[in-house]
């Protein structure tokens, strides 16, 4: 576990620097609808965008002001206080307005020599799902002109096979949650995964092979006093779950655009190497990417929190916004309707990027869990 | 037979307060210090109080069991538990009057609302604990600028007969706005009923996020301000139920009942 | 009884108050202060318009209805009741205002008052082809359908212009249910009038993705709310170029057959070309204003602008009333340029407001005229640049749509990269030979927020002098009119040298 930590500790960690020592080319991205395994074409990979250890935004306030979210001013804070340098290039979404911004204020401090802007649209039709495969079609040819990487059909075929064993491995750690007794808590799986984010996926997987098998020899991981499932605005750092456990909620189950539900389902090669892999790739992303950006999927995301609410026996429902974020704050209001109307208990709660108030937070869920008569 | 006591200690950020039970589940003893740095030594401060009325009890030490709550509670040692505020609060008015539904607690540094079940648990709460507009701290801040101490300041608006609107959201302008309306020889008591209206009207905009439903009663420091009171009670258009204890000590009461709960040893 | 005594009191003590209130406000206060009898007259018909309106609309609706349904109907809607207040909004926009440029005042409020009533009554008397539509949703096809649209925006604008306050219960009772406190007033204004039950139902809903996450998200909530079917239409991130057209008419389309399968609507494509062609002639009669608010002085200012065309062009594209205003508008820019009369008698400074205006201090506009000698030039919502439609075929009409709305303000400012935002600041300002720019600095609008950074270092190479105000588009709560004209001051004083007013008597 320390392994994992460790690799989060710095935006772009020694994983990424031993790559680019060998001549390989990361991709800074920060929105869970650009395929990673598009990324993983040749001599690139991807980096998941983070800010670990932000201490302040002061010189991102000016430029994005206080009342955009907290996770788009840090990344900019890191990106002009150089800490991104490595990077070969960035591919944003324009996944919300703050994202939007974080592009065009990157683009005029930092000027960056490749970045892109993948338009994802906000609804999946037959005629949008053809614009995201033009769409991702049009990145490809930019990388390959601007890195001279080879992103031919063979090449990102040999690099969904590639990602699919990476998620094979993610998704049968994630089922260890399941049992009434898991092998492994919300925290230790958030950070394996968070670490898998941000390093190259072919080093790390390795350690965490070395840690599916250590884990799968433990009798349990102690008692908790209730299962609690997390799902929310992009999460970072695991130190929210462990407080969250540390008030005795075992975080069983989570519903991030980053995470096991649905998002390591594989791509499906055999479409893959027969057709189009581009196409291949837009739908798998349409399909295993839940995120209240997409205006007519607010259904389906309810009905996969209460389906794993069932299956994986959870308690209580957490929903973590970071402040200023629109979507998933107005997007929660009838959200927390729903799942009370399934007799599913949620709490609601707001935090910034980086953990802060921890004693709030500690209070809020111990009493969570306490209403639930647990 | 040596009677069985058991205690509920509230840290606060501004005061600590404890409350003793008997074996019968009566309160017999109840104390509310200042708060020190050091939350393990304000509750101990108050322990030592509240064990200090009971005849034959000594210290802290003889009692049966011991609940901590507040935001210090993880910082004290001796206590066997730590509960929540929220629910040590909800349980605390359940004890009072079973047929309060719905509680404000106005404490020193933060705001809750808390809807209780049938049977004293907590259905829903929300809380305002990042900003010091709508607390104790505002209160006192105001009082200050009418050169009054709390309890007077908390008659005053009692006398208005129209409001003057505390508009500024957060209450360093508050206080600068309020000033600016004395200096403009605007009625202090109308003074006073805006800023309590300005409170109320945020009491029930956390009330409504959880859904008000009566009885209502006010808990927490604050719940000593009549004018508030009024104001709170103008604001929800319901009566606010008044408690048989001070409504100060409501959440150490509540973490007392839990102890009791717990066991005696 | 004490209690009651003191109320009474006090309420006789205000007599003297309310009474120069009422006349300060009143058309009797008026016509002392008009400066001329042609002022006095052109008020008076004005006002005489726009209590016809009212009156004919409530007459109408105890007809129609009977007492109890009227009340029903108010009890249902009690936001109607405001609009008793219009004329107040005429003194207060109208105040220091003569000739022509009171007249333009005048007329916009007035053609306001005409057309919500005819809006009002769709909605009472025809609500089983009522489409609810989002702000930016193109009313044109609905109206080419035979539907009448809603915009359930509409009144979170409108109500906070007659009374400031008039959003805030709706605002409180949204975050009450849960809605981010700092989400735009905007979008909490609109889902509070439907929290409390407040905003017609509607046989199908329109909405988008535009202009920005919140109005966008909030229909989820809507949705849920009316249970009618939703179509939602997705403009591109990349709206430039043939390509993000097809798409974005392939959405229109699929938007028209929405409409055909779960409304009573069918497309008309005469009706769609009428209607394009009216709306095309008010962008003519616009542009020929634009022409002649070039000068310096300008001829008419402020609502002119953007009243005129944010009331106009949003809820009426092609209606005669419509076209009416701005055929007048024309004739009285006309008529100043020709007479050499300026809107401002001592206009000293031209500026562009970007973003939304005022709703809730739309005063400001007139306040700044009297104080300052600032005359509003143009806004965001106003300047655009686009062709007039196609009208040939179906295809070419509802391409010439998309690119309005894709290319249309807030859409554009909203997406692409962030020369859509700048270069149109930059390019109004020369345009129209301005001395500053105003950013209404909305506290909900995270989109404009996060682009002042670099607005005020490019404001800053250019030597453009910058305001930028902060407040809430519709909650006077977030940041008082005091406050407002504070910043204003403070930046008239120390930026353009200008010397600060008499404080008001």
């Amino acid at each position: 576990m320390k392994v994992f930590q460790d690799l989060l500790e710095t935006p772009l960690n020694d994983l990424v620097e031993q790559a680019v020592a060998d001549g390989r080319i990361p991709i800074g991205y920060s929105c869970s609808f650009v395929p990673e395994a598009f990324l993983m074409a040749d001599r690139l990979f991807p980096v998941r965008l983070h800010a670990p250890g932000v201490a302040g935004t002061e010189i991102a306030d000016i430029y994005l002001s206080n009342f955009i979210c907290t996770y788009t001013r840090s990344l900019l804070e890191f990106a002009v206080d150089d800490r991104f340098d490595l990077l070969g290039g960035w591919v944003f979404v324009p996944s919300c307005v703050h994202m939007q911004r974080l592009y065009d204020n990157l683009e005029y401090l930092k000027k960056p020599a490749f970045s892109h802007i993948l338009d994802v649209p906000r609804k999946v039709t037959a005629a949008t799902l053809a614009w995201q495969t033009e769409e991702l079609r049009i990145l490809a040819d930019k990388l390959a002109s601007h890195f001279g990487v080879d992103m031919s059909h063979d090449s990102l075929n040999a690099a969904i096979v590639q990602w699919n064993r990476f998620a094979a491995v993610i998704s049968s750690i994630g089922e260890l949650r399941k049992p009434p007794e898991p092998l492994i808590t919300g925290t230790e799986f958030h950070r394996l995964l968070m670490a898998a984010l941000v390093s190259p996926k072919d080093l790390i997987l390795p350690k965490i092979l070395d840690f599916k098998q250590e884990i799968e020899k433990r009798n349990g991981i102690g008692k908790f006093r209730a299962r609690l499932m997390v799902t929310g605005s992009h999460l970072h750092d695991p130190e929210l779950i462990r407080v969250m456990e540390s008030q005795g909620g075992l975080v069983a189950a989570d519903l991030f655009c980053t995470g096991s539900i649905p998002g390591f389902m594989p791509v499906d090669i055999e479409t893959a190497t027969d057709g189009d892999p581009i196409r291949t790739l837009a739908e798998h992303a349409f399909k295993k990417t839940l995120c209240p950006r997409m205006m007519e999927d607010f259904d389906r995301r309810v009905k996969t929190i209460i389906d794993t609410v069932r299956e994986y026996r959870i308690d209580g429902v957490v929903i973590e916004i970071i402040k200023f974020c629109d979507l998933w704050g107005v997007d929660s209001m009838p959200m927390v309707a729903a799942l009370r109307n399934e007799g599913i208990p949620v709490l609601k709660l707001e935090r910034e990027y980086a953990l802060g108030g921890e004693g709030q937070l500690r209070t809020r869920v111990q009493a969570f869990i306490e209403s639930m008569g647990k | 037979m040596t009677r069985k006591y058991v205690g509920g200690c509230d840290v606060g950020s501004t005061t600590g307060k404890a409350a003793i039970l008997d074996e019968t589940g009566k309160v017999v003893a109840s104390a509310i210090v200042p708060s020190e740095i050091d939350p393990e030594i304000t509750s101990l401060k108050a322990l030592e109080q509240a064990c200090a009325q009971v005849p034959g009890l000594g210290s802290y030490k003889n009692l049966a069991r011991i609940v901590g709550t507040g935001y210090g509670r993880n910082e004290v040692p001796f206590a066997n538990e730590n509960i929540s505020e929220i629910s040590c609060h909800a349980m605390g008015t359940f004890y009072c009057n079973r047929d309060i539904k719905t509680i404000v607690d106005i404490g020193g540094q933060d705001v809750k609302t808390i809807s209780i079940d049938d049977d004293g648990s907590v259905l829903e709460f929300a809380m305002n604990d990042k900003c010091a507009a709508g607390t104790g701290r505002f209160l006192e801040a105001m009082s200050r600028i009418f050169r009054m101490d709390l309890d007077q300041f908390s008659l005053l608006s009692l006398n208005a007969v129209k409001i003057i609107p505390v508009t500024a959201q957060c209450s360093v302008f508050a206080e600068s706005e309020v000033i600016s309306l004395l200096a403009r020889k605007s009625p202090p008591e109308e003074v006073a009923a805006g800023i309590n209206a300005a409170m109320a009207k945020r009491c029930f905009s956390l009330l409504k996020r959880i859904g008000m439903r009566p009885m209502v009663t006010v808990t927490g420091g604050c719940a000593k301000n009549r004018g508030l009171i009024k104001a709170i009670k103008k604001s929800i258009n319901m009566e606010v139920a008044p408690l048989p204890v001070d409504p100060q000590i409501i959440g150490a009461l509540g973490a007392a009942v839990f102890a009791g709960r717990s066991g005696r040893g | 009884m004490k209690e009651a005594l003191a109320t009474a009191k006090h309420a006789v003590m205000r007599l003297p108050e309310l009474a120069t209130d009422f006349l300060k406000n009143s058309i009797i206060g008026y016509l002392f202060e008009a400066k001329s009898l042609s002022d006095a007259v052109i008020y008076t018909k004005y006002w005489i318009l726009i209590w016809g309106s009212i009156l004919k609309f409530v007459v109408k609706l105890i007809f129609k209805r009977g007492p109890v349904g009227a009340f029903r109907v108010i009890r249902h809607y009690p936001w109607l009741l405001r609009f008793f207040s219009t004329t107040k909004l005429l003194r207060r926009l109208s105040r220091g205002r003569k000739g022509a440029y009171l007249e333009s005042t005048a007329l916009i409020i007035g053609s306001i008052a005409l057309t919500l009533v005819e809006k009002l009554e769709e909605v009472v008397y025809q609500p089983e082809i009522l489409l609810i539509n989002e702000d930016l949703v193109p009313p044109e096809i609905g109206m080419a359908m035979g539907l009448n649209v809603w915009l359930v925006e509409a009144m979170g604008i409108l109500l906070p212009l007659i009374h400031s306050d008039a959003s805030l219960n709706f605002i409180d009772e949204a975050e009450n249910a849960g809605m981010n406190p700092d989400a735009c007033s905007f979008v909490k204004a609109a889902v509070g009038m439907i929290v409390k039950n407040q905003q017609p139902i509607g046989c199908a809903i329109v909405s988008s993705n535009m202009p920005c996450d919140a109005g966008m998200a909030s229909y989820t909530y809507i949705q849920k709310a009316y249970d009618v079917p939703i179509y939602r239409l997705d403009a591109p991130y990349n709206f430039h170029g043939e390509r993000a057209e097809t798409l974005f008419v392939e959405d229109l389309k699929g938007m028209i057959a929405f409409l055909e399968k779960n409304t009573p609507g069918r497309m008309d494509w005469d009706k769609l070309r009428e209607i394009c062609e009216g709306r095309n002639r008010m962008v003519a009669l616009e542009l020929e204003l634009w022409d002649m608010m070039r000068a310096s002085p300008a001829p008419l200012a402020s609502e002119a602008v953007w009243l005129s065309h944010l009331w106009h062009f949003y809820m009426f594209p092609g209606h005669k009333e419509a076209i009416r205003v701005f055929e007048r508008l024309v004739e009285l820019a006309r008529k100043n340029i020709d007479a050499k009369i300026p809107a401002v008698e001592n206009e000293k400074y031209r500026a562009v407001l970007w973003n939304p205006p005022f709703p809730q201090f739309p005063d400001i506009f007139n306040m700044v005229e009297r104080a300052h000698g600032i005359t509003l030039i143009m806004d965001s919502m106003t300047y655009n640049h686009h062709d007039f439609i196609d009208t040939s075929t179906p295809d070419t009409m509802l391409k010439g749509l998309a690119q309005i709305i894709m290319h249309g303000p807030m859409v554009r400012h909203t997406r692409g990269p962030a020369e859509n935002y700048l270069d149109d600041i930059f390019r109004c300002y020369k345009q129209f030979d301005l001395d500053m720019v105003w950013v209404a600095n909305h506290v909900g609008c995270k989109g404009g927020q996060a682009m002042n950074g670099i607005l005020r270092e490019k404001c800053r190479e250019m030597k453009i002098p910058l305001l930028i105000l902060d407040y809430d588009l519709v909650d006077p709560r977030i940041v008082s009119h005091e406050g407002m004209m504070r910043q204003v001051d403070d930046f008239m004083e120390t930026v353009m040298k200008a010397k600060r007013p008499a404080p008001a008597p």
